[in-house]
């Protein structure tokens, strides 16, 4: 890019890289440290911009400016980013359950949101905007791609069978979240977000849904995730009917301690007394 | 912490997952703003009790309009 970097203004970047390599974007362009920068249409036409507005940019890929990768993405909105962020955690996701998304690939950055996320029943995705400069944008984005992966996910399942719904969301999100990140290449501490799980509303219905899976004797690791990816897999509202058939079709599984174990769960899942 | 504090946290929980209608998601999101105002160490681990009440709010709110109309 050094034809663009004519006259006295740009000198000092030229000549001296330490000097160039403290590039920053800034107001839809670049700019350096005391004042230089270039204008917008200079990086989009390659020099000056033609006079009759008729005139085509050239392709990116002979525009004989060769801007890096990281300028575009440092150009990016915060929704730009968290949209294509979101689509590739739901490529993951989609990867390792082999459900389907029905994300229809509207995401909304919501300003001053209590919640994290949230999938609508329209299909779109929210975020809160204050989140998404975060690292705890991870976990929200996977829990957010496993709703859009849910099958069934409707206003009415969701009023009667919440619990089985953001149960098994939240408790698979903490299962492929190791998973998930590992794929995207980021190394951030799970310690950070375990903490927080502490305390986490949904704990009830992990809790409630880890009760039956024990009684069901499923042991963890590779079964235990498997087990939350066919719950997920199924309609909300077919998923206890899919727990009771499994108790009762296992001949060596004591029949008693099963039973308390699921209805109690189910109490707490689909917020009935027992 | 104490047990006093977990018992009313765990009040608190329960009355956001039970609340279903306008005027109970409105308690519920009430009550959970006012226990995070008063223990704001709690605020990341309770943020996302959040998203059930907006979840349960949409749907009330759906159900709402359909009677109307």
């Amino acid at each position: 890019m050094e034809p663009l970097l004519a006259g006295k203004l740009f000198k000092a970047i030229r000549h001296d890289p330490s000097m160039f390599s403290q590039v920053f974007a800034a107001n839809e362009s670049v700019a350096w440290p005391n004042g230089p920068d270039l204008c917008p249409d200079v990086l989009i036409w390659g020099g000056v911009p033609p006079v009759e507005c008729t005139a085509t940019p050239l392709p990116l890929t002979n525009n004989p400016v060769r801007v890096p990768l990281w300028y575009y993405h440092s150009m990016e909105t915060d929704e730009a980013r968290t949209h294509r962020e979101i689509g590739k955690v739901l490529e993951i996701v989609c990867d390792i359950t082999g459900l389907t998304s029905n994300w229809n690939g509207v995401l909304m950055l919501v300003e001053n949101a209590e919640f994290r996320g949230r999938k609508p029943f329209s299909c779109s995705i929210e975020v809160a905007s204050d989140l998404v400069q975060t690292v705890d944008r991870w976990p929200t984005m996977i829990h957010e791609a496993l709703h859009a992966v849910s099958a069934g996910y409707s206003s009415n399942d969701y009023q009667a069978f919440r619990g089985w719904e953001e149960g098994v969301v939240e408790k698979l999100q903490r299962l492929i979240r190791p998973i998930v990140i590992s794929r995207l290449g980021i190394s951030p501490e799970e310690s950070i977000w375990q903490q927080r799980e502490n305390l986490h509303p949904y704990n009830d219905y992990i809790d409630a849904l880890e009760e039956v899976r024990k009684a069901l004797g499923i042991a963890g690791d590779g079964d235990e995730r498997q087990f939350y990816i066919r719950l997920l897999g199924i309609p909300i509202k077919d998923r206890p009917g899919l727990l009771l058939g499994m108790g009762y079709q296992r001949d060596k599984l004591p029949r008693t301690p099963f039973v308390r174990a699921f209805s109690a769960a189910s109490a707490v899942l689909t917020r009935r007394p027992f | 912490m104490s047990d006093t504090r977990a018992i009313a946290r765990q009040i608190l929980t329960e009355q956001v997952l039970d609340a279903t209608s306008i005027d109970e998601i409105h308690v519920a999101r009430k009550a959970l703003r006012a226990w995070i105002e008063a223990h704001p160490d709690e605020r990341e681990m309770l943020r996302d009790a959040f998203e059930q009440l907006a979840q349960m709010e949409e749907i009330a709110e759906a159900q709402t309009v359909g009677r109307a109309g």
